[in-house]
C-alpha cells in the first residue's frame, strides 16, 4: 500500500463528478488564501467573506468546465477577481462597505520611522503602504508576493497582457520601496 | 535607475535565464549602487510578508440541498455518455422513419396495347389463382378420401383372411382333440370290458 498526500487534482476530479465532500475539501484548502485577497481588495471583511462564499459557490457551478485541474488556483482567483470587481463598480455599495463601522480593513496612513521597525509596527505600515496604491496595483501585488502567483498565472486572472502584469507590480513595488525602504534621501523628501 | 544590463526587477522577481542571472550577479558584486537597490526591493517583501494572513471569519462549506441538485434528467445529460446516446436515438429515429409504410399515390398510366395485353394476363393469372384456390382443397379432400376408402378395404380384406386361418387351424385343432379323446375313450372301453368277471360277488 502506498501512502500520499490527497493532490488538489484528485479532489477536483471526485468533486466533478457532483462528490460535496471532496469539494468542501478543496473549499477548506482554499478559503483562506481567496478570502485573503478578496479582502486586500475590498478592504472589508464582511465583504471578503460574501464575496468568498459566492466565489466557493461558482466554483463549484462551474467546475465541470475546468479541463485542466492543474490551473485550478488561476480559474479560481479569475472567479474571485471578478466576482470582486463586480462588486467594486457599484459605487454605492463600495461606499457604504468602507464606512461601515468595525469591518474596514483600512489602518490609515501609519507614518514609518526611519528606524528598525517592529512586526506589528511593519504590518501596520505595510498596510498603509497598500492604500496608497491604485486597484490594479494592488490587486497585482497581492497576487504576486501574497498568493505567489507567476505573470503567466497572473495574466490569466486578470485577463491582460503579461507585459502590464509587469508594469503594475514593478510601478506598485517603486511606491512600496519609498514607503518601506526609505533611502535616507527619499526620507527626507517624503518628511519635507 | 540602475545601470545593471538587465531590469534589476525581473532578476528580482525571477524572470531571468539562468545566463542573464550570472550576468546581473556579477555586476551586482562590483556595483554598490544596484546592490542597494537589490536591498531595498528585498527589505519591501520582507516588510509586506510581515502583514500576516487573516483567518476567515466562519468557515466556509457547503451542503447537500435536493431543491439544488440537479434532476435526474440534467444528471444524466451533463454526464459522459450524452452524445452517444443522442447519436443512437438520432439513429433510431432515422430507422423508424424509414421503417414506415408510404403511401405513395397511385401512378396512372395511359391504356397501351402493351398495358391491356399486360393487364389481361395479370386478370388471367388472377382467375387461375382463385379457381386454383377454389379447386384444389376439394381435390385434395377427394383423393384423400379414396386413399382412406382403399385402406380400409385393403385391411377388411386382410383381417378376414386372417380371421379364416385360424378358424380353420381352429377347426383343425377341435378334430384332432376329438379323434385323441376317441381313442382314450376306447382303450378304457377295452379296458373295462376285459377286466369284466361275470361270476356272483360271493364265489370269488
Amino acid at each position: 500500500m502506498i501512502l500520499r498526500e490527497v493532490e488538489d487534482r484528485d479532489l477536483i476530479a471526485i468533486a466533478q463528478k457532483g462528490n460535496l465532500e471532496a469539494f468542501n475539501q478543496l473549499v477548506s484548502r482554499w478559503e483562506k488564501r481567496v478570502f485573503n485577497y478578496l479582502l486586500r481588495l475590498v478592504r472589508n471583511r464582511e465583504d471578503a467573506l460574501d464575496l468568498t462564499q459566492d466565489v466557493m459557490m461558482k466554483a463549484y457551478q462551474n467546475l465541470r468546465k475546468l479541463d485542466d485541474a492543474g490551473r485550478f488556483a488561476p480559474w479560481l482567483f479569475r472567479i474571485a477577481h471578478n466576482e470582486a470587481y463586480s462588486m467594486l463598480r457599484k459605487p454605492q455599495r463600495e461606499k457604504d462597505s468602507i464606512d461601515e463601522p468595525g469591518s474596514s480593513y483600512d489602518l490609515g496612513d501609519t507614518p514609518v520611522s526611519g528606524g528598525r521597525m517592529l512586526p506589528v509596527e511593519t504590518a501596520i505600515a505595510v498596510a498603509a503602504a497598500l492604500t496608497r496604491l491604485s486597484e490594479e496595483q494592488r490587486e497585482a501585488v497581492v497576487l504576486k508576493v501574497y498568493q505567489g502567483f507567476k505573470f503567466e498565472e497572473m495574466s490569466e486572472i486578470l485577463e491582460c497582457p503579461v507585459s502590464t502584469v509587469k508594469s503594475r507590480v514593478y510601478s506598485a513595488f517603486e511606491i512600496l520601496k519609498d514607503v518601506l525602504a526609505p533611502t535616507s534621501a527619499s526620507y527626507k523628501e517624503r518628511k519635507v | 535607475m540602475n545601470c545593471a544590463p538587465f531590469d534589476l526587477r525581473d532578476y528580482f522577481f525571477g524572470e531571468l535565464n539562468a545566463t542573464e542571472a550570472k550576468v546581473i550577479e556579477s555586476h551586482v558584486a562590483n556595483c554598490e549602487g544596484c546592490r542597494t537597490e537589490l536591498d531595498r526591493l528585498d527589505v519591501t517583501r520582507v516588510a509586506m510578508l510581515e502583514l500576516p494572513p487573516e483567518e476567515v471569519p466562519r468557515r466556509i462549506s457547503f451542503v447537500s440541498d435536493k431543491v439544488f441538485e440537479p434532476s435526474l434528467w440534467q444528471r444524466f445529460w451533463q454526464s459522459g455518455p450524452k452524445v452517444g446516446f443522442a447519436s443512437a436515438l438520432l439513429i433510431f429515429a432515422g430507422l423508424l422513419v424509414n421503417a414506415l409504410p408510404r403511401q405513395t399515390a397511385p401512378v396512372v398510366q395511359p391504356l397501351t396495347a402493351t398495358n391491356y395485353s399486360s393487364i389481361i394476363n395479370a386478370r388471367v393469372q388472377e382467375k387461375v389463382q382463385e379457381e386454383v384456390a377454389k379447386r384444389l382443397p376439394i381435390a385434395v379432400a377427394q383423393a384423400v378420401s379414396s386413399v382412406e376408402q382403399q385402406d380400409t378395404v385393403r385391411l377388411t380384406s386382410a383381417v378376414a383372411v386372417v380371421e379364416k386361418k385360424y378358424k380353420v387351424q381352429r377347426e383343425e385343432d377341435m378334430a384332432a382333440m376329438q379323434a385323441t379323446l376317441d381313442v382314450w375313450q376306447r382303450k378304457l372301453s377295452r379296458m373295462y370290458l376285459a377286466s369284466y368277471d361275470p361270476s356272483p360277488v360271493g364265489s370269488r
